[in-house]
């Protein structure tokens, strides 16, 4: 999901543009998705390797890392839409708003860090 | 660490793909939250990838990239618990499987056949009736819904209840049963689950 709103956000950017140029030409931008992308690849790799493992701490883990990852990408993702991204006709929000919900899953970002303090260190 | 897919995992991923391809899109009509995938679901019961996990080749790391890749598609089914779960739950459970924790709303309840009933460090398994769940409006995305069981615990030790519909394999686990009060729910408890 992290990486499907990351493109969507992506494709905005390339085709949106304002002050003349694209809105993903712009350096700032640019590095803002360069931060959301790496922090969801670290999301993919933390869960392969528990998927992997099967060992809790590291399912624990991928879970922290992916939660306290999709807070911040979900919030940059719809601030690079800007008001597209308060619409329901783009599909940003078919992504942002499920990784909401995962959230606060299975005790959320707290739960998951003290899970994985119990099981790892 | 070698990253490269195997031959197995190569093939499944492709297959996948090739699957998701016709709901790639947002249909442009849709305007609301929960983009129900019905016929995903279907194709993926048809093509038997909630069985990925089980197969010796593909194992639960390829299960996941199943998983990853659907997760992508704008369209929503109860894809990820049924694919990474439920192969260690105890017995054969139907699917769609639903979670509740502490009684809040979960996802997928409403059309779930089985339902994990988190409450504090207890886990119990159970499986409604239409009439047990009922549908929570939500912007969550996907589609929510809540179960107002109300339980009692009676500890019967491992194993069957008289008309349990859960096989009780959970030798190993250990267990305790948790029976709704009516005996409206058949249920278990797997503390390893």
């Amino acid at each position: 999901m992290l990486k499907a709103a990351i493109d969507s956000t992506v494709e905005h950017l390339t085709l949106r543009k304002q002050f003349g140029r694209p809105l993903g030409s712009f350096q700032a931008l640019r590095h803002r998705m360069a931060e959301c992308a790496v922090l969801a690849g670290g999301v993919r790799w933390l869960m392969l390797k528990a998927a992997g493992t099967g060992d809790d701490g590291d399912a624990a883990l991928a879970a922290s890392h992916a939660q306290e990852s999709a807070t911040r990408i979900v919030y940059e993702v719809h601030q690079m839409l800007g008001a597209m991204g308060m619409t329901l006709e783009h599909p940003l929000h078919l992504w942002t708003y499920r990784l909401k919900a995962l959230l606060s899953e299975l005790g959320g970002r707290g739960g998951q860090a003290s899970a994985v303090a119990r099981l790892m260190f | 660490m070698d990253f490269r897919l195997t031959s197995d995992q190569g093939s499944l991923v492709e297959a996948v793909d090739k699957l998701a391809l016709q709901f790639q899109q947002k249909p442009t009509e849709f305007h609301g939250f929960a983009l129900l995938g019905d016929e995903l679901d279907s194709e993926l019961q048809q093509g038997e990838y909630f069985d990925i996990a089980q197969v010796p080749e593909f194992g639960p790391l390829t299960a996941a990239m199943a998983v990853e890749r659907l997760a992508r598609l704008p369209f929503t089914a109860e894809i990820a618990v049924s694919m990474l779960v439920r192969p260690h739950l105890p017995g054969d459970l139907p699917r769609p499987i639903a979670v509740i924790e502490n009684g809040r709303p979960g996802r997928f309840v409403t059309t779930a056949k089985t339902l994990l009933v988190i409450e504090g460090e207890r886990i119990s398994i159970a499986r409604p009736s239409a009439d047990d769940v009922e549908s929570v409006e939500s912007l969550f995305a996907y589609p929510m819904g809540r179960s107002p069981i109300a339980r009692c615990r009676a500890s019967v030790g491992c194993g069957c209840l008289c008309d349990s519909k859960v096989a009780a394999s959970c030798a190993g686990r250990g267990g305790e049963w948790l029976v709704e009060s009516g005996h409206r729910f058949d249920g278990g408890t797997s503390h390893a689950a």
